[in-house]
């Protein structure tokens, strides 16, 4: 017996050692705050990068605002220190990069059993509104988030701190997820994605339902939703009408306009005619970032089509 | 709480370690409590449900010794098998039958007196009413003793490893187990933790990974085209054998760590070269009590029919095992597949034979492996009709298969090449225990490193690689 | 009539079965033994060796049949 415990013990030390190093750190600061601030860069840079759902919603629980933005990759770029310079408005960015409906709905659903929330930017579009955008990458980080077991023991948690543990001793950049293109080709490869997307477009009856719910406890609760339909370069809202979505694109802003406010600025018009305002046709720039905020944020009407929700 | 939750991996070594503690004799007493207390944990009403089931089973088995005539045992039996098939019947088929009529009336404007029933199906009724009935007929038959001792009846029928997806067990093997003094044996727990590892890998890191691609496409039939929905229906057997093979090591595992043997559940069924052969080693725990319990008493009787009293043995069985699966119309027809590739294969077995004798086709591996891959194909096409929701999108499935179109499957980036990985380390490890079960040793490898160094990598793959945050086993429903 | 003289009217019936005219059969041999018995055979071979030997077996003895020897056995006690 003496011998199998013996065994037992050294077979764990290294999942000790490895658990303790994860504690040390604490990647997605899940036991503390951290004050660390060159930890907390680190933790940027690869915690984050590695699993923004369990990093954002953590963050949210230690420092929620009022305000919450939902959507992908660009309603990220919409960060709570710009909205704070521009507007001086109180905003916690629970974007994720790549999210869909789904993730989006999830994290909403989370967050609002715990906090008070008055006011959700949520970026909407054609291509993530679709039966065909299912997957849910939410519901595992908040499986992680809610048992700490499960935190010590994922591969997120591990990862980050290996890394960061690496990146600390040796003081190399560590750069996660660079995409391997020059700008032109990555120009065409999300054009490439999108396309695809939408190619396999339909009708999401689910997602309208669940909204309804959601808008329903909005209009009870007095909580503002506000959709945001972010701009596209013209070459990829050319899409839509290459794939016959003209009419679903209407009825896509129609059910939002039933729900909530809704800022459109995915028409062609100066933002989106011009290259120079895009990274690649999907993702605005940092400036046109700053005015799609201002214009949100201050509700002075420029460059979109505004719908209220009628009373 | 499930095998994969935490509260199993919390619960299971305190438990271990208490049941080693308790001396000997009352070892049975800390199992059973264990057992009533992992199953009311998941919904305590269901608690009452199994031991009225083993009470009804004990008095029964208890008067069947009892009688003194073989028609008394008999009558006595068919009684308790009645009693306790009634549960089982109410939870799992009656809601779907009231609501099939209702539907079905109300459809005619008439009036159907019940509500539509919605009912949660009681976890692993079908698994311990059909060890129930095994045991009730084996006591008629004389096989075994009735067991005077009604914890040990209610131990058999509670079993937690045993209880929420099998294996089906037989009351011979385990009743005696449960009395004997088990010492503790460290080789047998390292097994069972061995057989546990590689069943959670089999789970976490093939099962689910794979099963987000499956419901992807299965999710919405409408939108994928036809090389999807093979792919996926491939995938999905691959899926269901990970899933249910894993979760088969993980009970065997822990119960080997009590102590406690159990039956192989499994057995590298895609090595199969035939529908008959892949049932030898496909769910191995249900089809040997079905041919137990109704192949071969029914084919006995139906003898002086030669091969059709088979055939018609053989459907009646598969039929059983198709609504024992599902009460929908979809595992009817699933179960009637079977039966008749079976019975086609039965039919054909003489002329088969020859032919392959007279051409020495089992020795060809072409041959071999052309065996394996049309009986993977053959139940994959047959599964379906296991994971369609219904007839509606079974059919759908088919027609879009058939429409002879090849498109482009759907893709799915990483799903796919850590699923790619998961299955090809799996089917590697199977290829050995099937054909050079002595070589390449890595759990069982003599030299401690390299035993030390394949569970490290394991564990890591697990994870890494592993799905967390889906719970449900996708037997669990039964 | 004992074990020496059903033996070989037993083993034709074997081989007529299974197909195999050189099959030998002895006491301990069992179906995993013999290439094609199984569950799907086992009946057939049950029903010939009945004709064969002008028997007629219940349910409660298949039951104990778990190898050839208990056949014999069995065969015997009916004769």
């Amino acid at each position: 017996m003496i011998k199998f415990t013996l065994r037992l013990l050294i077979f764990s030390i290294p999942f000790l050692v490895l658990i303790a190093l994860e504690i040390y750190i604490d990647p997605f600061n899940y036991f503390s705050e951290g004050k660390n601030e060159v930890l907390l860069k680190k933790k940027e840079e690869i915690a984050l990068k590695t699993n923004p759902y369990l990093y954002k919603l953590i963050e949210y629980d230690r420092n929620p605002c009022s305000t919450i933005i939902l959507g992908d990759s660009r309603m990220d770029e919409l960060n709570s220190s710009k909205f704070e310079n521009i507007s001086k408005e109180k905003v916690s960015n629970l974007a994720i990069g790549g999210g869909t409906m789904q993730d989006a709905i999830n994290i909403l659903n989370f967050i609002s059993d715990k906090h008070d929330i008055k006011k959700i930017y949520w970026g909407v579009s054609l291509e993530t509104y679709s039966g065909t955008r299912l997957r849910d990458r939410a519901t595992p980080s908040i499986e992680i988030k809610k048992s700490f077991l499960l935190y010590l023991l994922n591969r997120y948690t591990f990862s980050s701190a290996i890394l960061i543990c690496r990146s600390m001793i040796t003081h190399e950049q560590i750069d996660l997820y660079k995409p391997p293109f020059s700008k032109e080709d990555f120009w065409q490869n999300q054009l490439d994605l999108v396309s695809r997307y939408l190619a396999n477009y339909s009708y999401p009856g689910n997602y309208f339902k669940d909204l309804k719910k959601i808008a329903g406890t909005c209009k009870e609760k007095d909580i503002k939703l506000v959709f945001v339909v972010c701009p596209t370069h013209v070459d990829l809202q050319k899409k839509i009408h290459e794939f016959n979505l003209d009419e679903q694109d209407k009825n896509f802003k129609i059910d939002m306009g039933s729900l909530g406010d809704v800022y459109d600025f995915n028409f062609p018009n100066v933002i989106t005619n011009d290259k120079n305002n895009f990274n690649d046709p999907f993702h605005f720039n940092d400036s046109i970032s700053r005015i799609i905020i201002r214009e949100i944020s201050t509700q002075k009407i420029q460059y979109s089509k505004f719908t209220s929700l009628a009373k | 709480m499930v095998f994969t939750s935490l509260n199993f991996l919390l619960f299971f070594p305190l438990l271990a370690i208490v049941y080693y503690i308790t001396p000997g004799k009352f070892r049975w007493i800390t199992l059973l409590v264990a057992s009533y207390f992992f199953y009311i944990n998941i919904k305590p009403a269901f608690a009452l449900l199994v031991s009225g089931v083993t009470l009804s089973t004990y008095i029964f088995t208890r008067l069947i010794d009892k009688a003194g005539t073989e028609s008394g045992k008999k009558t006595l039996m068919v009684i308790n098998i009645v009693l306790i098939l009634l549960p089982l019947f109410f939870f799992k088929y009656f809601a779907v039958i009231n609501n099939g009529i209702l539907s079905l009336l109300d459809s005619y404007k008439v009036r159907w007196p019940l509500p539509e029933i919605k009912l949660l199906l009681p976890v692993g009724i079908s698994f311990y009413t059909f060890m129930a009935i095994g045991y009730t007929v084996d006591v008629s038959n004389e096989e075994i003793k009735s067991e005077k001792n009604i914890g040990i009846v209610a131990l058999f029928l509670s079993f937690f490893p045993l209880i929420l997806s099998g294996p089906i067990e037989r009351a011979n093997n385990m009743l005696p187990q449960f009395k004997k003094q088990i010492n503790i044996d460290f080789a047998l727990i390292t097994q069972g933790v061995k057989l546990m590892l590689w069943g959670y890998f089999m789970k976490l890191v093939v099962a689910d990974r794979i099963g987000i691609y499956v419901d992807a496409v299965y999710g919405n039939i409408g939108q994928h085209n036809g090389t999807s929905l093979v792919l996926a229906s491939m995938l999905y057997s691959i899926q269901l054998y990970a899933d249910f093979g894993g979760y088969s090591l993980i009970a065997i595992g822990t119960a080997k760590i009590l102590g406690i043997d159990v039956m192989q559940n499994f057995k590298r069924p895609f090595f199969a070269t035939s529908m008959s052969e892949f049932w030898r080693r496909w769910h191995i725990s249900l089809i040997s009590w079905l041919t137990d319990y109704v192949y071969t008493p029914l084919s006995f009787t139906f003898r002086r029919f030669n091969i059709w009293g088979i055939v018609f043995a053989i459907m009646i069985t598969f039929l059983i095992s198709g609504i024992w699966h599902g009460a929908g119309l979809t595992f009817i027809i699933w179960g009637l597949i079977q039966g008749s590739f079976l019975s086609i294969e039965a039919l054909t077995n003489k002329r088969r034979t020859l032919f392959q004798t007279k051409h020495n086709l089992n020795k060809r591996i072409w041959y071999i492996v052309l065996s394996c891959i049309v009986t993977f194909v053959l139940f994959s096409a047959s599964m379906v009709f296991g994971r369609a929701k219904d007839l509606n999108d079974a059919l759908m499935v088919y027609s879009k298969i058939f429409s002879g179109i090849i498109h482009i499957p759907y893709r799915d980036g990483y799903t796919m090449l850590y699923s790619f990985i998961g299955f090809t380390i799996l089917m590697l490890k199977e290829f050995r225990d099937e054909y050079y079960p002595d070589h390449f040793l890595l759990f069982e490898n003599k030299n401690v490193i390299i035993r030390w160094l394949s569970y490290y990598a394991v564990i890591f793959m697990i994870l890494y690689f592993g799905v967390f945050g889906q719970e449900k086993f996708i037997y669990f429903q039964y | 009539m004992d074990e020496k003289s059903i033996m070989p009217e037993l083993e034709q019936v074997f081989r007529k079965v299974f197909n195999n005219e050189s099959l030998i059969i002895s006491r301990e041999m069992s179906a995993n033994d013999v290439d094609g018995w199984n569950s799907l055979n086992h009946m057939i071979l049950v029903s010939e060796v009945e004709k064969a030997f002008s028997i007629r077996l219940k349910l409660k003895d298949l039951n104990k049949m778990h190898n050839v020897g208990d056949m014999i056995d069995i065969i015997l006690s009916k004769l």
